[in-house]
């Protein structure tokens, strides 16, 4: 083994989760190795300066928002399964690359299905009934530069 | 099959100072630590009645504290993967700032602060909970082993950083 692994062996050590072969093959390394002796030495000292640390105590606030909500729900109360929300009341989680990628198809498609429509309409039968519409249309005629336009319909 | 009521109170008292300080250095923010918490207790009273196993309780508490943490964490930062699994062990959305100047305790807790989160939780389960690494791989769903690198990982990097900042601090 190299120091590298044994010095895994030593963060298992302080640990206590070395087994007792384990740990006798890693003492035998220590008593000839001064760097993985110096890790052990500062991996304790690490460790009591992790603990000098004083744990946060949970604030007073917390009693009362955790209590409060527990008693509001009864404990017989059984834990009913959610009613699964329509697809369209879900919330979709999409990453932008994959948005964009909808809109541009959405816009693409939308463009190139209005210019197929556009270029079926331009066909005979569908002139002749336009045609036959506006003739049917009353004409009306705006003579401009009198105040009141006459209007003639035919 | 442990009943509800007043194994809730109890296992609440019990508890909840643990929950919070895990939150707390988890999160390193109190309102959210406090959210956290708060998250984590709905959930235990609401599931307390469904755990066979009273032997498990320990880390069935610490496995919600941590879920209910880590979604605060991707709330906060969406884009990262908290489970990716890498050599680096810092947060570099964290900075290092006036680090020097604090006292050994401080700037090792500070330290701390800047692991990354999957690292972090690891010296927290370790140092402030003591959990065995059967516990740790409960909570956090890695394996024994990952849990036992994971750690030497945390711990050398830790040692790396505080030898650099005090060796700094000493040239001042």
């Amino acid at each position: 083994m190299k120091c590298d692994e044994y010095q895994e062996q030593v963060s298992a050590l302080i640990d206590n989760e070395l087994a007792d072969r384990e740990s006798e093959l890693l003492f035998a390394h220590l008593s000839e190795c001064s760097v993985c002796r110096a890790t052990l030495r500062s991996e304790l000292e690490l460790r009591a300066n992790l603990r000098e640390d004083i744990p946060p105590l949970a604030p007073e606030e917390l009693d009362m928002r955790v209590l409060t909500a527990a008693k509001n729900r009864r404990p017989s109360e059984p834990d009913r399964p959610g009613i699964p929300a329509m697809i369209w009341q879900r919330r979709l989680s999409m990453r932008i690359p994959v948005v964009a990628a909808a809109v541009f198809v959405l816009i693409f498609g939308s463009v190139l299905l209005s210019s197929m429509w556009a270029e079926s309409n331009q066909t005979a039968d569908v002139r002749t009934v336009q045609t036959a519409f506006l003739m049917a249309v009353p004409t009306v005629e705006v003579r401009a530069y009198t105040m009141e336009p006459v209007v003639t319909i035919q | 099959m442990i009943d509800r009521g007043q194994s809730f109170v109890h296992v609440y008292h019990r508890y909840k100072h643990r929950v919070y300080a895990y939150c707390y250095r988890l999160l390193r923010h109190p309102q959210n630590a406090e959210d956290a918490a708060q998250e984590t207790f709905v959930k235990i009273h609401r599931s307390l009645d469904q755990l066979e196993n009273a032997a498990s309780l320990q880390a069935w508490i610490f496995s919600i504290a941590r879920n209910e943490a880590f979604t605060i964490l991707r709330r906060l930062r969406p884009t990262e993967e908290l489970e990716e699994e890498t050599e680096n062990v810092w947060d570099e959305d964290n900075p290092l700032e006036n680090v020097v100047q604090r006292e050994r305790a401080g700037i090792v807790q500070h330290c701390l602060g800047l692991l990354k989160p999957t690292y972090r939780e690891l010296l927290i389960l370790k140092e402030y909970e003591q959990l065995s690494y059967a516990e740790i791989s409960q909570v956090t769903g890695a394996s024994e082993s990952a849990v036992k690198s994971g750690l030497f990982k945390a711990r050398r990097a830790m040692r790396k950083k505080l030898e650099s900042i005090l060796k700094e601090r000493n040239e001042i």
